[in-house]
Formats: C-alpha cells, sequence, structure tokens
C-alpha cells in the first residue's frame, strides 16, 4: 500500500439537522492523500453543510472527522492548522488592500516571519494580482475576489483544501489557471475536496467522485466504479451516472415512507 | 395628486413595511417610536425647573442653534440628490409616466412624515410644555406651526440643492451647499467664545422662528417682523424647488435608502459599507497593515482599528463625541455655578459617550465583519485572540476622546480628573467587553426586520456599564470631599476591583467564544 493511499480525510455516520430539517443523514466520506475528491449534488443535498462541519464551522449532531488521524472533537485547532477553507460566496473584509488581506491571514495561520513576503508575493503573482496590491478589495472585481479568496486559503500550505463552488463567478482563463494550481498541490502530495454542481468540472478535474443526495452519499469512486454502480456502459457519462444514482435515491427515500405507512397498517389491524 | 399620494403611499408602507413582518416587530417599531418622541415630551416637561428657562436670550440662541445645525445636517442629503429613492422606484415609478416634480414633492411629504415618526423631538417637547405651564391651545398650535413651516423650508432647501448637485455636479455646486452648511454650523462657536457673532444676531431663518416662537410664549403674540422675513426664505426656497424641479432628474437620483426601518439585509448592509469603504477607505490606506510588525494581538487590534476607520463607523463615534461636546459646553456655560454642574456636564458626556461608543461600534461589527468570522474561525486557535484584540480596540475607541479632553483640561481641574480619568476607563471597560459578551452570546439576525437583538446590543453594554463603574461615578461626585490620601487609598483599591472584574470578564469571554456561531 502506497502512501497515497491512505486517507487524509475520514468522515463516518456523519449526522447533522437544522430546525427540524435533516441535512446530512448518516454520510461516510474519504479523501486519499494526492488526490481531487469531487462532492457532486444537487442543491440542497448537504454538500455547503458537510463541508462547513469538516471546514469546522458547523457543529456536527453525531459522527466522526478526521484529518490525517486528528479529531476534529478532540483538536480542533490542531485540525484547522491543516486545513485551508475557499466558502461558496467567500466574504472579505473589503476595508483591507489585497496585500494586507493575505498579511492578515498569514498573520493568523502562523506563518514563520521569514517567509511572510515572499508567500504574499508568491499568490498574488500567481494570481494576476501583483499589479492591484495595494488597492482595497471593495474596488476588485468579483472573479479577482474570488482569487484574492483562493489565495488566502493557499498560502499556509494546507494538507487539505476544502473548496466549496470554487469555480462560480470566475472566468474561463481564471478558471483554468485555479485548475492547473489545483493539479500542482496534488504534485505536492496535498489534497483536495470540491464541491460542485457543475458536473463537467467534476469529470475534467477530479480523480474520485463522490454522489451526494439527501444528505446521503449515494456512491462514490472513480468513474469506472461509479459505472459499475450505476450498471451502465463505458461511453456512458458522469451527468448519465449521476442522474440514475440519484433517482434511485429518491425511489429509495420514497419506498420508506409507504413501507412504514403498510406497516403502520397493519398494526391497527391487530 | 394621485400620482403624488401613489408614490407616498409605496414608500411609506416600503419604509416601514418590515414592522409589519411579525407582532413582535410591530411592537418592537411602536417602543422605539415612543422611547424617540418622549425624550422631547420628557425635556418640554422639565424645561421650566432648568437655570436655561431664566435666560431666555440663551434659549432663543440654542433653539436657533439647534435649528440650524438640523438643516445644516439635512444638506449633507443633497450632497447625495437631496432625494430618498429605493431601487424598486427606479425600476417602476422612474420608467413610468410621473412627472419629476410630482415625485420629488411625494418624497417630500414621505421625508415630512419619517421626520416626524422618527426624528422630530420638537412636537413632544411642544406638547410637554403645554402641559408643563399650562400654555393656551391656540398659541401652542401656532407655535407647532412656525416650526412646521421652518421643516417644510428645511426640506425645501435640502431637495432644491440636491437636485442642483444632480443636474451640475460640478466643484461649484458641492462648495455652495459646502459653504453654507459652514455659514449655519460657524455660529454654533459662539457658545465656546471661539466666535464672535452668536445666532440670535444674524438674520437666519433659525433665528427669526426661535424668536417668534419665543414672542409667542413669553407676550402670547405674534411678532409680524419675524413671520415676514421667515416668509421671506420660504418663496425664496419654494421658488427656487419650482424651477429645479422641472428638470428630468430621474437621469441622476440614484438609489439612496438601501435599507427600511428597523430592517437588516446582509446584501444592502455590504452595499452600505461598501460605500462607506469606498469614500472613507482610500484616504486612510496610508494606515497600513504590516504582518511584519509587532505581536499577533497588536496586528489585530490595528487591524480592528482600521476597520472602523475606513467603514465610517468611527467617524460616527467623533459625531457623538461632538454632540455630546456640545452640549457639555452648552450646559457649563450657563451662568449658576454650583460645583455640581461644574462635573455634570462632563460626566453627562463621558459616561454617555463612553458607554454608547462600544454598542455603537458593535453594532457596525456585527453587521459588516461577523460573516469574514470564516477567516480565523477556520484558521486554528486564534479566535480568541482575536477577540481580546476587539475588545482592545473598543476600548481604546471608547477613551481616546474623552482622556484627551480630560487631559487637555487636567490644569482646571486638579485632583477630580483623577476621577473622571477612572470612571472613563471603568465604563468603557465594562461597556466593551459587555458589547462582546453580547454579540458571542446573542447571534443577532442578519436577515429580517427590527430585531430585540438590537436593543440588547445597545442596552445591555450600558447597563453593564454603569452597574460596573457605579463605585467609580459615586467616587466622582462624593471624592472631592475627601483627604488626598484616602482618595490615592481608595483609588487603589477600585483599580484592583476594576482589574479583577475585567479579568473574569475576559475569562468568560474565552470560554464562550468558541461556541460563537456566524
Amino acid at each position: 500500500m502506497s502512501d497515497y493511499d491512505f486517507p487524509i480525510l475520514e468522515v463516518l455516520n456523519l449526522w447533522k439537522s437544522y430546525n427540524g430539517h435533516q441535512a446530512v443523514r448518516g454520510l461516510d466520506l474519504e479523501v486519499k492523500k494526492g488526490e481531487i475528491f469531487g462532492l457532486l449534488g444537487p442543491n440542497g443535498a448537504g454538500k455547503t453543510t458537510t463541508l462547513k462541519i469538516i471546514a469546522g464551522l458547523l457543529k456536527m449532531d453525531k459522527g466522526i472527522v478526521k484529518i490525517d488521524g486528528i479529531d476534529i472533537s478532540e483538536e480542533p485547532y490542531d485540525y484547522k492548522k491543516l486545513i485551508g477553507y475557499l466558502p461558496e460566496n467567500p466574504t472579505l473584509p473589503e476595508y483591507l488592500t489585497a496585500e494586507e488581506f493575505l498579511g492578515y491571514v498569514v498573520k493568523i495561520r502562523d506563518i514563520p516571519l521569514n517567509e511572510i513576503k515572499d508567500r504574499i508575493n508568491y499568490y498574488l503573482e500567481l494570481f494576476d494580482l501583483e499589479k492591484r496590491r495595494k488597492d482595497l478589495i471593495v474596488s476588485l472585481s468579483r472573479g479577482m475576489k474570488q482569487k484574492l479568496a483562493l489565495s488566502a486559503a493557499l498560502i499556509h500550505k494546507p494538507s487539505l483544501l476544502i473548496l466549496d463552488e470554487p469555480l462560480i463567478g470566475i472566468d474561463p482563463t481564471g478558471q483554468h489557471h485555479i485548475k492547473i494550481r489545483l493539479k500542482e498541490m496534488i504534485k505536492e502530495g496535498r489534497s483536495v475536496l470540491v464541491s460542485t454542481h457543475m458536473i463537467d468540472t467534476a469529470e475534467r478535474l477530479c480523480d474520485r467522485v463522490g454522489i451526494i443526495h439527501n444528505g446521503r452519499n449515494v456512491a462514490s469512486g472513480t468513474l469506472e466504479k461509479l459505472r459499475r454502480i450505476a450498471e451502465m456502459g463505458e461511453d456512458s457519462t458522469l451527468e448519465q451516472m449521476f442522474l440514475k444514482l440519484t433517482q434511485e435515491a429518491e425511489e429509495v427515500v420514497e419506498e420508506k415512507p409507504m413501507r412504514r405507512r403498510l406497516f403502520g397498517l397493519f398494526r391497527k389491524r391487530k | 395628486m394621485g400620482k403624488i399620494i401613489t408614490v407616498l403611499v409605496f414608500k411609506i408602507k416600503q419604509y416601514f413595511g418590515s414592522l409589519r413582518s411579525s407582532k413582535a416587530s410591530f411592537f418592537l417599531g411602536i417602543l422605539a417610536f415612543l422611547s424617540l418622541n418622549s425624550i422631547g415630551f420628557l425635556f418640554g416637561i422639565g424645561l421650566p425647573d432648568t437655570p436655561f428657562w431664566t435666560e431666555p436670550g440663551l434659549l432663543t440662541d440654542i433653539l436657533s442653534a439647534f435649528l440650524s445645525i438640523f438643516l445644516a445636517l439635512s444638506l449633507t442629503l443633497s450632497l447625495r440628490g437631496g432625494v430618498t429613492a429605493f431601487q424598486a422606484e427606479l425600476d417602476f415609478f422612474f420608467t413610468s409616466a410621473i412627472r419629476p416634480r410630482q415625485y420629488v414633492l411625494s418624497d417630500l411629504l414621505f421625508q415630512f412624515v419619517v421626520l416626524h415618526v422618527l426624528f422630530s423631538p420638537f412636537i413632544p417637547f411642544i406638547i410637554g410644555l403645554t402641559f408643563r405651564l399650562g400654555i393656551n391651545l391656540m398659541i401652542a398650535l401656532i407655535i407647532a406651526l412656525v416650526y412646521e413651516i421652518y421643516v417644510v423650508l428645511t426640506l425645501l432647501t435640502m431637495q432644491s440643492l440636491g437636485a442642483l448637485n444632480l443636474v451640475a455636479p460640478y466643484k461649484r455646486t458641492k462648495i455652495l451647499i459646502g459653504g453654507i452648511m459652514m455659514a449655519l454650523l460657524l455660529p454654533s462657536l459662539s457658545f465656546v467664545k471661539f466666535f464672535p457673532v452668536k445666532y440670535s444676531d444674524l438674520p437666519y431663518p433659525s433665528t427669526f422662528v426661535a424668536k417668534a416662537m419665543f414672542h409667542l410664549l413669553e407676550q402670547s403674540t405674534l411678532e409680524l417682523s419675524n413671520i415676514y422675513f421667515l416668509g421671506i426664505f420660504v418663496v425664496l426656497a419654494f421658488t427656487f424647488h419650482y424651477f429645479i424641479s422641472k428638470k428630468n432628474l430621474f437621469y441622476y437620483i440614484r438609489p439612496t435608502i438601501m435599507l427600511s426601518f428597523g430592517e437588516s439585509r446582509p446584501q444592502a448592509q455590504a452595499i452600505q459599507q461598501r460605500r462607506a469603504v469606498e469614500t472613507l477607505g482610500p484616504l486612510t490606506t496610508f494606515l497600513a497593515l504590516d504582518p511584519m510588525k509587532g505581536s499577533l494581538t497588536s496586528f489585530l487590534i490595528k487591524k480592528h482599528l482600521i476597520r472602523m476607520i475606513r467603514d465610517g463607523s468611527l467617524f460616527s463615534a467623533i459625531i457623538l463625541f461632538a454632540i455630546y461636546g456640545a452640549v457639555s459646553v452648552i450646559t457649563s456655560s450657563l451662568p449658576s455655578d454650583t460645583s455640581a454642574r461644574a462635573t455634570s456636564g462632563p460626566l453627562f458626556m463621558l459616561t454617555f459617550y463612553s458607554a454608547l461608543v462600544p454598542s455603537i461600534l458593535a453594532i457596525s461589527w456585527n453587521s459588516y465583519e461577523r460573516e469574514n468570522l470564516w477567516i480565523p474561525l477556520t484558521s486554528g486557535g486564534h479566535i480568541v485572540e482575536y477577540f481580546k484584540s476587539f475588545f482592545v480596540a473598543l476600548l481604546m475607541a471608547a477613551l481616546l476622546l474623552p482622556w484627551g479632553l480630560i487631559i487637555i483640561s487636567l490644569p482646571f481641574t486638579g485632583l477630580s480628573s483623577l476621577w473622571l480619568i477612572l470612571s472613563a476607563l471603568a465604563i468603557a471597560s465594562f461597556s466593551s467587553a459587555f458589547a462582546i459578551l453580547t454579540l458571542i452570546l446573542i447571534k443577532m439576525p442578519r436577515e429580517g426586520s427590527i430585531s430585540a437583538g438590537y436593543f440588547f446590543i445597545i442596552f445591555l453594554p450600558m447597563i453593564g456599564a454603569y452597574a460596573g463603574a457605579l463605585p467609580f461615578l459615586t467616587m466622582l461626585i462624593f471624592a472631592p470631599d475627601y483627604t488626598i490620601q484616602l482618595q490615592l487609598l481608595l483609588a487603589m483599591f477600585l483599580i484592583s476591583y476594576l482589574a479583577t472584574a475585567l479579568i473574569g470578564l475576559l475569562k468568560l469571554i474565552e470560554r464562550k467564544v468558541k461556541s460563537i456561531k456566524i
């Protein structure tokens, strides 16, 4: 077993409800070292809730979440040192300049003093923000803000990068740069967990995909494995597999109340 | 007329609509209305018992100053067009067959209504005064009418200059508006002898109104010369308004109202903050945040202060200080010279300012900065440092100006300054700590209508500040009777009490912050 087969992230039997609505129902998930894992699901499937729990922003009702063996419930601070997080709609302190914002992030992330300048400069150049470094974030375009937020998620070289719909609002060139940067991260032995509802993104970018529906992981694996699970041919696309698997999951969910109704009927007759 | 009423009703429903979202919102709205208006009423009841009442000249000056400042502040809206518009109005009314003048008139009526519901303590003041003195009802009505004429004059001037600024957005227009504001505000310096001319000596509309009112109060007759001069101003303003409102202002008006009364909506707040940062931020980028310098705590303190400066919330606090400063100066300019009054002015200013500023800054933090908490929350164990540094930043903002003022006045106040300094420190410390605790423990809705959370964030820090600082405030009043040695001993004892209380509060913050919700 190579080093890359070990899971960097383990999520076991995760449950979370809000105001009586069960958002996540016993979800299991595993991201291996050096892979990009895509969390694919329709709106309201529970992707963002799952990512927020993994990022330490939401408290789970039940379950286990570990990164590199460190449990979020037991050692939350050591755990968070290993992650970088990019929310779906990142809100940034718009009163800071781009450079000041990255300075704030490196300071709060305990980056050694002698590395601070190099890291800030590197990411500003990498995402073409060099010329705007002294500008207030409020004056940057949406795409620039997204790139700045991604820089903040990457700047401390996390073991696991958690991205919630990272390509929304970014122009094609920007998307291309981000994809290249993510592939580079993988080469460095780090991992990415990305949530998306864009099937083509998942198909092109991810090594493995987990299909999440109604708070459950319906199926996960490489494209070939998903084809086997969905019992579809080699020429089937991820979109077709996704539709079939989520439809099947829907049917399973709908069956349950029917069974309950029937059993209830028998009980009454007794 | 039909269209004017339609637009007016829409604007009123839009502005006060959030109060209809729930019974609690409606109740809180009524409470806000009553508490805002009761200030004027109580002032009217109590005024005849104050030393002001025996100084009609000073009272005329104060009332004229109040009315002139009201006009000057209204003109700040002229710099943004003088018309209040919601985005929906731009989309629906501006694309309809309504004429600009009809729209502007409906807006004038809308501003008149809002002003009387929320920002006008004068009518309740007249009612209070009528109750207290048993003034003839007709006289009271005429006084109220004179005041209403001044309000209409203010709105006409504000809208006309705003429209001029829209159709001719040149420097000279802004200089004209700025010049009028300066002319209206400068005589207020006469209260501290920094300006040679008093309001009562100037031919300002506010002076004519103030003189007419006091003449009515004293002699129950209307002095026609004052009304005549006021009428000239009204005719001039109306003529200017008539011509300027002919222009097609719809090309230039931009939405100015993002939030209804008591409404909380992150998107709108974000737009407001963006505007504030766009206006003020570039002026302050010389204050750079350098990660290479200082510890994490000092870095975070500077970051919090930069936020307060760049989004303008500290500026609001400074304006508040100026208002309390003016009240303090007017109070101390009274002829009566008891020692109680010598301390009551600064005490009033200190307690209100130092207790209120952390609440104001905590509200702005909740609106603009809570959503940015994902950065420290996903970064490891520095969320505690984040809030401790926020506490220090609040303390600095609440203390800087009062301490500055106390230190400047040190040669005149002697040892009593020690108690002023300590009282300010205690009030600001308790208020800052309670403001942060409230932010952590009560998650105020970022979306929706007026919420009890805002009442908590205003009142809990103030109650905490007064309760915690009570021993210091007591000493501020009674210490002058004690010997210097005893005063120093008591000061040391109370400093130990403050330090112990603060350590306890900071520990509580440290414990509770781990469960904070974004």
